[in-house]
């Protein structure tokens, strides 16, 4: 039965006529093999990143989006697996790669940014020679010195003034726009052709955050990176993303380009996260939120994962008993939910503020 | 008349602490004087073997059992002689020279097999950690210096034997602190974060985690280097240490022993030496733990 549903999701239309993806997650499930009865995590999620675009995934905490990117790393933990699907850098499974073939292309065509610089700078070593490692790594035959020059671009490209002095300071030492600044040197050293930032600016501050925004896009033009930009931040998205994938209980719900997706939300989740952002031209007294929590691992709800949280739902039976496929809306344009149709008039109707007592202990 | 305490009160904070310069102040008063006990040392195993009176092998038969500060025959005896008229002074220099050449060398050997060990097996746990600290508990349970005899009787007594030996042995303290530490390590993100960028273990062990061991490896190697030197001595008293004419402090108290009654300055100088290597090392060491690298230090007067 697994096997079918893999089959039925993984076909996607919209894939064939294009050029080939440089990320493409196909079916890909994640189940934790620890337990006695395998739960599954992440199920059947597909999307794809076109060569030079920006996909943004958005989401709650808990909806899989880290776990998805950890494991397109490969590096999921012990007590995860991937039981399902496939993932393809351009023309390579990463799945049935071998170690070490996976890590001549992790730092090397693909690379991460993580969300705190501060831990994930080693902070006994230089941020030059940290830098300069991720070069060595992938070309051992590379002299000292040309290792030298390549960082002190790299810190120039990335906006770290004076990078001769800078080459030999501690991550204690810079700010944390600079060290989150060094953090994209590393991930762009060896020009990648995809780059995941997880959250890369959730732990700096505003006037920061737009910094490091600018940097990217100037690293990205200069390096014709795709990127995977993970994030809580629907603002983030729509200015920096070019196609946005909405996921909630390790399902992708929506997903659009950032335009489509922005003007018609086609899910009630995708409408429900539109609603709970604060808006200068209405005049609330309450803030909407979506009732209730995400579903918990483990406890994910029959039918659509969302149906217990849903507006449009109204506990119909085909919500609890039947999980929707993602239908094409048209121009790649998908949504997984029964009732696509109801969406925008739900979406319109004044239910604005009212979301604080619909909450409910789940 | 103003009382003195709101002297202290009205006064900057910087003044009413003693006024030594800064690097002065960090230093305590049991580390200066292990510092003078290991100048001492220096200049006993390397100030004395530029005199030209350093001999610690000559015998002088007629001129035995002397006491210290006497001459005879046109030479000044600074520590006296041993049964045999050798010249003790020259005799306890090389001794010294020796212990802290074995001490050092086995510490070196000791520190680079725990670091190896340790980040291995905290770095990839499972299996290879269970064999490494199972191997680690089993040496602990054996006294180190019941080990080194055993071992000594069997392959020989011998300047590198020991050494190795020793080295050998004392690997467990490094072991057990790397192995700690690198648990804590290996889930930091920017070891993650090097993953990511396609580190190999080997790499992630060399150039994340040994550099962030390392000082807490030397703190230990302070510490272990003055009860190596006790080990050392202790075998070498049993005699089953360096070996005549090679002069060792163990040996050479253990010797003076039977002329306790006629002159006890040879069975107590070396025993001085001994103290003196042992005592500064500790002190220095407790500076380091209280002190050393990790420990971030407020400075009040900034």
């Amino acid at each position: 039965m697994l096997e079918s549903t893999a089959q039925r999701r993984g076909v996607s239309v919209r894939l064939q006529e294009k050029p080939r993806p440089v990320l493409s997650v196909r079916g890909l499930v994640i189940e934790d093999v620890t337990l006695d009865q395998p739960e599954i995590i992440v199920d059947h999620l597909s999307f794809d990143v076109a060569a030079g675009s920006v996909l943004g995934i958005v989401g709650e905490s808990g909806s899989g989006k880290t776990l998805t990117m950890l494991a397109v790393m490969g590096l999921l933990p012990h007590n995860l697996s991937v039981t399902g699907g496939e993932i393809w850098l351009e023309d390579q499974n990463l799945l049935t790669l071998s170690a070490t073939e996976l890590r001549s292309i992790m730092g090397n065509r693909m690379t991460m940014i993580f969300q705190d610089p501060m831990t994930s700078l080693n902070p006994v070593i230089c941020v030059g020679k940290q830098i300069g490692e991720i070069i060595q790594i992938h070309n051992p035959a590379v002299s000292r010195s040309e290792v030298r020059d390549r960082v002190i671009d790299l810190l120039l490209l990335v906006g770290i003034p004076d990078p001769g002095a800078r080459y030999r300071h501690f991550a204690h030492e810079l700010s944390g726009g600079m060290r989150q600044r060094a953090m994209i040197a590393m991930a762009v050293a060896n020009s990648p052709t995809l780059l995941i930032a997880d959250e890369p600016t959730t732990a700096l501050d505003v006037t920061i955050q737009a910094q490091v925004l600018e940097v990217l896009a100037a690293v990205r033009e200069r390096t014709g990176a795709s990127m995977v930009l993970v994030t809580h931040d629907l603002g983030l998205v729509a200015e920096t993303a070019d196609d946005v994938g909405v996921m909630y209980g390790g399902r992708m719900m929506e997903y659009a380009d950032v335009e489509t997706l922005f003007a018609h939300p086609s899910h009630p989740y995708t409408v429900g996260l539109f609603k709970s952002l604060p808006r200068a031209d209405s005049e609330l007294t309450e803030l909407y939120s979506i009732a209730g929590q995400p579903p918990a691992v483990g406890a994910y709800p029959s039918g659509c994962v969302f149906h217990p949280r849903c507006g449009v739902c109204r506990g119909r039976a085909i919500c609890v008993d039947q999980e929707p496929e993602r239908e094409d809306l048209g121009g790649g344009h998908e949504s997984a939910c029964h009732f696509v149709a109801e969406v925008t008039s739900w979406a319109e109707a004044p239910i604005a503020g009212r979301g604080l007592e619909e909450i409910e202990p789940s | 008349m103003k009382a003195p305490v709101q002297d202290i009160q009205t006064m900057p904070l910087a003044e009413h602490r003693t006024r030594r310069p800064a690097w002065l102040r960090k230093i305590r008063g049991s580390t200066a004087a292990a510092l003078c006990m290991l100048l001492m040392v220096a200049l006993i195993a390397f100030g004395v073997p530029l005199l030209p009176s350093f001999d610690p092998y000559s015998q002088n038969l007629s001129a035995g059992y002397l006491q210290p500060l006497q001459s005879t025959g046109g030479q000044f005896y600074l520590f006296g002689t041993d049964p045999l008229g050798r010249d003790y002074l020259s005799r306890v220099a090389r001794g010294t020279q020796i212990t802290l050449l074995i001490g050092f060398s086995a510490v070196f050997v000791s520190l680079l097999m725990g670091v190896t060990l340790g980040l291995i097996a905290g770095y990839f746990r499972g299996v290879t950690e269970s064999l490494i600290m199972g191997i680690a508990d089993l040496q602990l349970s054996i006294p180190r210096i019941l080990l080194v005899i055993a071992v000594t009787a069997v392959i020989g007594p011998s300047l590198l034997n020991l050494s190795l030996l020793l080295g050998f042995t004392s690997w467990v303290s490094y072991g057990r602190v790397a192995r700690a530490m690198a648990l804590s390590l290996r889930e930091r993100e920017f070891v993650l974060s090097a993953t990511t960028q396609g580190a190999s273990s080997t790499w992630n062990i060399r150039k994340h985690l040994l550099p962030n061991v390392l000082p807490q490896m030397v703190i230990v190697g302070s510490y272990e280097l003055g009860l190596i030197i006790i080990i050392e001595s202790s075998i070498s008293y049993l005699g089953l240490g360096i070996q005549p004419p090679l002069p060792s402090l163990g040996l050479m108290s253990s010797e003076g022993q039977t002329y306790l009654a006629l002159n006890p300055w040879i069975s107590i100088l070396p025993g001085i030496a001994i103290f003196l290597m042992v005592a500064g090392t500790q002190f220095v060491s407790q500076q380091f733990t209280t002190e050393g690298p990790s420990d971030v230090r407020i400075d009040r007067t900034a």
